[in-house]
């Protein structure tokens, strides 16, 4: 599965939010993402997309979200 | 560099003020902390249980010994400790692949939610209560205190 798609999944899943709202350009802010959203958010998809997160900083897209955890594979 | 000689009477009256400045930041910050674990990835939980998590490390598997030195608590004192979190769901114990004899602690999911929502707590409380310094005193502040929690940290 691509990793948008997973990032839409647990994203759908976890805070109920709707699919089509979550593209690359849509910031975590104006998703109404908070930093302990983020939290559960980076620990599932360590799970689903079995990558080490670590804790980066300055993440303010979904597209930067995916661009990250690509990079880890 | 020594600043102006101040008299004795002032000097006296500064120690005092510093006394109680580091006791009262102490304790308020142990006040916050306590207060932090009141969101819904670490609620139920203790202080000293989350420190115990952070010491686990994100992604380490540690010997239990290692972990117990970081946290400067006896084996004895954090088995029990890593017993009770183990039940909680937030660690999980393994046996070392080259030495069967070494337990190995290690975070779940959970266990990582907890590490980073502190993280968190701590990252956005140091950016609010440095935010007034400026560039100058928060050196100033860091070099002091570097000399002064080295003094602690030798009779701890």
């Amino acid at each position: 599965m691509a990793t948008i798609d997973t990032v839409k999944e647990v994203l759908v899943e976890n805070l109920d939010l709707d699919a089509d709202s979550i593209t690359e350009d849509a910031t975590l802010d104006s998703l109404g993402i908070d930093s302990l959203d983020m939290v559960e958010l980076i620990c599932d998809l360590e799970e689903k997309c079995e990558v080490e997160f670590g804790e980066p900083e300055g993440i303010e897209t979904i597209g930067q979200l995916v661009a990250h955890i690509d990079s880890l594979k | 560099m020594d600043g102006p000689a101040i008299g004795a009477d002032a000097s006296q009256r500064r120690r005092e003020e510093l006394d109680g400045l580091l006791s009262g930041t102490f304790n308020s910050i142990l006040r916050i902390e306590e207060r932090s674990l009141d969101n819904r990835l670490t609620h139920g939980l203790t202080i000293t249980e989350v420190h115990t998590i952070v010491a686990m490390g994100l992604h380490e598997r540690s010997p239990m010994n290692v972990v117990a030195a970081r946290l400067g608590v006896t084996l004895a004192t954090l088995t029990t400790a890593v017993a009770k979190l183990v039940r909680k769901g937030f660690v999980e114990r393994s046996r070392s692949e080259d030495d069967r004899r070494v337990v190995l602690v290690s975070l779940t999911k959970k266990g990582r939610q907890v590490l980073r929502a502190h993280n968190l707590f701590h990252h956005q409380m140091i950016d609010e209560a440095l935010a007034d310094l400026s560039e100058e005193e928060e050196r100033v502040l860091a070099e002091a205190l570097a000399k002064v929690k080295a003094f602690f940290d030798e009779r701890a």
